[in-house]
């Protein structure tokens, strides 16, 4: 996942835009495996709730996580036009529920921003950049940062460092 | 000259100039005639040259016919035709009938050899036919020669080459070929007859003869010898008969070539006749008909001259005679008429008129004479009637004399007669004066004669007497008459006098008492009558009064009826209005009906069309899903999949192009959806508005009509009272007649009543009964008396008994 130099400035890097809890994120393209629509996942006993199970990719069995509300976000409705990204997590696939997938955009390093270290109280932030696209403003999300160790803090942290940046 | 004779001469012209022009008319009748005749002749014969010409056709045609087919029928006939001789047969006969009628014309030389030309034609043809059946013979002979020499030379060439002899069967091959090509040159000549086809036979039986020599030289084999030796005898026999052959077609030919010539000629020459004979018949019409039409110019000349010769000859003779006979006419009308004065020039003209006109002088002459000699003996007789004229003058005066002394004796006696007459005329005058009632004349006294006198004196005084006492009763009438009832008649009467006088006064007494009652009753009915007519005119007002309220209630009533059938005819059209309002609402619902139906299947479309759209926003959907998923790949894949990762750009911007399009569709079927709902909305509420409006509209004709009943109902109660009213109007008008009849009938009797009262007013003296003491003053006397006849003397109690009675009456 760190395999993007953001300190060479003239490298474009290539990334999937998405729509979650009503905000535009991004992450890297090659740590998504593909792109595939809803499917009803079956559910796992005593699970966090932002965990809504597992769901079959042609027989590798996987978890979904509702990506929102991991990032503390209020959760969208599940419709048949929602979206499961296929991430890798540590080498682990896993799905991740969004409303919409955006777009596969490039931006030049020049064009991400690191977020200010005054806005994040962990160590590892779970925004890694910021983008425009237009007057879209696209958070480069840090795949790591959503590690279920983590989950607890992330969404406190993600929230207010959004709030302060915006 | 006479008439007669110029008459005769301009008939004899005219006789003259028929008989010309009827001889030429008759030459040329007949030339036409002729010209008719030869005409015909010629069609004959020109029918007969046809007949020939066609038979010669047929003769040839046969002749072709057979030359071809070789038909032995086509020379004797078939099929019920003439062949070629029959044909000629027929030509032959015929010709000198031709020739005989082509008598002066110069083509008859033509057909003379005719005849002779067509029998050498029939005799070659028999020539020809032999010819023919002598080449078939020579054909038929060559052919089996042909064919024997052949089947030789095969066997020569067969067994040679078994006995090992190629040598002899090369040679017998070569003559058997050449063999072979002489039989087929003949063969051709056969059919074309030409001299090459011949020659070339000629030839090669000539290399075959030759060639057969050569092998009977080279033959060793008896039996191959024999062979040959008999084979070149048969190419002998062979070439002999082909020379026939060639020589009979040759014959035959030559003959064919004369029948050739002879055919053409002889139709030629037919036709140069037959030619002849068309120009002929060609010239001969026109001309027949050139000279028609001369003749009829000719004639038609001859008329003409002939009419115009006649009119001026009858024109100058009708002359002649026409002026000649109106001066003769005239001077015979005025001696018819007696005038002899008139002149008569005696005419020079030696024509019957002329010597009609001498005549005339002649008869006018002898008439003056007997004029004359007339007017002598009339003289004669004047004298002699004036002589008995002056006679009788004078016997008429002798006879006047005479007259005048008996006239004189008659005057005598006249006025003797005339004083009788005189005293009988006054006695008849006054006794008829007195007879009619006037006494007062009486006889003249102023008579000559003692005794007349005398009798006149009796008479005066009987009438004296009479006249006394009528004037007596006179004048009591008199009175009477003007209405005194009270007189009397007084004085001494004697006889029918006092008879009279007695009789008169008891009448008047009984008048007198009657005409009181009469008073009395006639005061009692003017009374009566008065009352009566004042309450009838009471009464006639008062139902004249109720007739005009009758009348005026009727009007009324009328008006009413009127008005109500106004309503009801604004009722029934206001019905009539609501149930079109009703009509055209039920209309409208229909029409709201139908488009809230079109507006659901448009909805329903638009479900469909969702549906569509839906499934392609899916489509678009995973292709945009699909082509992410490419990108994602292309993306991992690095350099490589960097032109994929263009494609699935491509593919992922088409996917969303689509999904936005789809997108403003689903909007734009949005939209349309919610108009559509409003649409329904809006039907449903003007469907509403137009059911209550139905509602509404069938109350309010429900309401109409029940008043057009109601109404009409009172109309009908209504029409009752206006004909009750009408009846009482009727019977008031009745009433107020007959009322005003009787106020009339009671005025009139009150009149009568008051004319009664006036009559009897005019009486006096009137008394109830004959008392004199109550009534002494109304008595009047007359004193008669033979004295004072003439004056009647009154009391003064008339004038004052009369206003007792005035009292009485003064009431009407």
């Amino acid at each position: 996942m760190n395999d993007i130099d953001l300190t060479d400035k003239s490298v474009a890097v290539e990334l999937l835009s998405f729509r979650a809890g009503g905000q535009d994120y991004a992450i890297d393209i090659g740590s998504t495996r593909e792109i595939r629509s809803w499917t009803t996942p079956s559910e796992m006993p005593d699970a966090p709730a932002d965990m809504l199970g597992v769901i079959n990719l042609r027989g590798e069995v996987l978890p979904l996580l509702d990506l929102a509300g991991r990032l503390g976000l209020p959760t969208p409705e599940v419709n048949e036009r929602s979206v499961i990204i296929v991430a890798e997590l540590d080498n682990e696939p896993i799905g991740l529920l969004v409303d919409a997938v955006s777009d596969i955009i490039a931006p030049s390093e020049d064009d991400l921003q690191r977020p200010s270290d005054a806005v994040s109280r962990d160590e590892q932030p779970c925004v890694r950049a910021l983008t425009l696209i237009g007057k879209k403003l696209v958070r480069v999300l840090e795949l790591s940062s959503l590690k279920p160790a983590q989950i607890n803090l992330i969404p406190q942290v993600c929230e207010n460092e959004l709030q302060k940046f915006q | 000259m006479s008439i007669v004779m110029r008459i005769y001469l301009g008939m004899g012209a005219m006789i003259a100039l028929v008989v010309i022009v009827g001889g030429f008319a008759s030459y040329q009748t007949n030339r036409l005639a002729d010209t008719f005749v030869e005409y015909r002749g010629t069609a004959k014969t020109s029918l007969i040259a046809n007949e020939l010409t066609e038979d010669l056709f047929e003769a040839r045609l046969d002749s072709s016919k057979y030359r071809i087919t070789k038909d032995r029928k086509y020379i004797d006939g078939y099929n019920g035709r003439d062949g070629v001789i029959g044909n000629i047969e027929e030509i032959v006969e015929l010709s000198p009938e031709l020739i005989e009628m082509m008598e002066g014309y110069p083509e008859q030389v033509e057909l003379t050899n005719i005849a002779d030309l067509l029998i050498e034609y029939e005799t070659s043809m028999e020539a020809a036919y032999e010819k023919q059946t002598e080449r078939d013979a020579y054909v038929e002979e060559t052919a089996e020669l042909g064919k024997k020499a052949r089947e030789q030379l095969s066997e020569i060439m067969e067994t040679a080459l078994r006995d090992n002899d190629p040598q002899a069967a090369a040679v017998a091959g070569r003559v058997s070929s050449h063999l072979l090509l002489a039989r087929l040159y003949l063969e051709r000549f056969l059919i074309d007859n030409k001299e090459s086809d011949g020659a070339r036979a000629d030839e090669e039986i000539e290399l075959a003869r030759n060639g057969m020599t050569d092998l009977l030289r080279e033959l060793q084999n008896p039996r191959r010898r024999e062979l040959a030796q008999a084979t070149i005898d048969d190419l002998a026999a062979f070439d002999t008969a082909k020379e026939a052959v060639i020589n009979v077609i040759s014959e035959r030919n030559a003959i064919y070539a004369r029948m050739d010539e002879i055919g053409p000629e002889t139709l030629s020459r037919m036709e140069t006749a037959l030619n002849a004979v068309v120009d002929r018949q060609n010239t001969l019409g026109p001309a027949g008909a050139a000279m028609a039409q001369r003749s009829i110019v000719i004639v038609s000349v001859f008329v003409v001259i002939g009419a115009i010769i006649g009119g001026i000859l009858a024109f100058f003779t009708a002359r002649i005679i026409a002026s000649s006979l109106t001066r003769i006419t005239e001077d015979m009308g005025e001696l018819a008429d007696g005038n002899l004065d008139v002149e008569i020039e005696p005419s020079k003209d030696e024509h019957e008129i002329g010597k009609m006109t001498n005549a005339m002088v002649v008869f006018l002459d002898n008439a003056r004479k007997a004029r004359d000699l007339d007017l002598e003996v009339k003289e004669k007789e004047k004298k002699e009637r004036e002589l008995e004229e002056a006679n009788r003058a004078r016997e008429a005066e002798l006879e006047k004399e005479r007259r005048a002394v008996e006239e004189r004796e008659r005057e005598a006696e006249r006025a003797r007669m005339q004083t009788l007459e005189n005293f009988q005329k006054d006695m008849e005058r006054v006794l008829g004066e007195a007879a009619s009632g006037d006494f007062s004349n009486r006889m003249s006294k102023d008579i000559d004669d003692e005794a007349l006198v005398g009798l006149a004196d009796v008479i005066n005084k009987l009438l004296e007497q009479t006249e006394a006492n009528i004037d007596d009763i006179v004048r009591s009438i008199g009175e009477l008459s003007q209405g005194n009832l009270g007189i009397r008649i007084d004085g001494d009467r004697q006889g029918a006098f006092l008879r009279m006088k007695d009789d008169f006064n008891a009448a008047l007494t009984t008048l007198s008492a009657t005409m009181a009652e009469i008073m009395d009753s006639g005061q009692n009915v003017s009374e009566t009558s008065v009352h009566l007519e004042k309450s009838s005119n009471d009464m006639a007002k008062r139902a004249e009064d109720n007739a005009a309220a009758v009348e005026e209630t009727s009007a009324a009533v009328e008006q009413i009826t009127a008005s109500i059938r106004q309503v009801v005819t604004n009722a029934k059209s206001a019905d009539e209005a609501t149930r079109k309002v009703r009509e055209s609402a039920d209309k409208t619902r229909q029409v709201s009906d139908e488009t809230e139906a079109s507006i659901n299947a448009m909805t329903e479309a638009s479900a469909q069309i969702n549906r569509v759209v839906k499934v392609i926003e899916d489509i678009a959907f995973q292709i945009n899903l699909l082509a992410l998923n490419a990108g994602v790949e292309a993306a991992r894949a690095g350099e490589a999949g960097r032109g994929f990762s263009v494609v699935a750009s491509e593919v992922r911007a088409l996917a969303q192009r689509s999904q936005e399009a789809v997108q403003e569709i689903s909007q734009v079927i949005d939209q349309n959806n919610q108009s559509v709902e409003v649409g329904v909305e809006q039907v449903a509420l003007s469907r509403k508005a137009l059911e209550e409006i139905i509602g509404d509209v069938e109350v309010a004709s429900d309401q109409i009509s029940e008043i057009a009943m109601a109404v009409e109902q009172q109309s009908v109660g209504i029409e009752e009272v206006n004909t009750a009213v009408r009846s009482i109007d009727k019977t008031a008008q009745t009433n107020a007649a007959s009322l005003e009849e009787m106020t009339a009938a009671s005025v009139s009797m009150s009149k009568e009543a008051t004319t009664l009262a006036k009559a009897l007013q005019q009486f006096h003296g009137v008394s109830k009964s004959e008392t004199p003491a109550k009534k002494p003053k109304a008595e009047t006397t007359v004193a008669a008396s033979a004295d004072h006849p003439a004056q009647p003397r009154r009391t003064a109690a008339v004038a004052g008994g009369q206003p007792v009675v005035d009292e009485s009456w003064e009431e009407f």
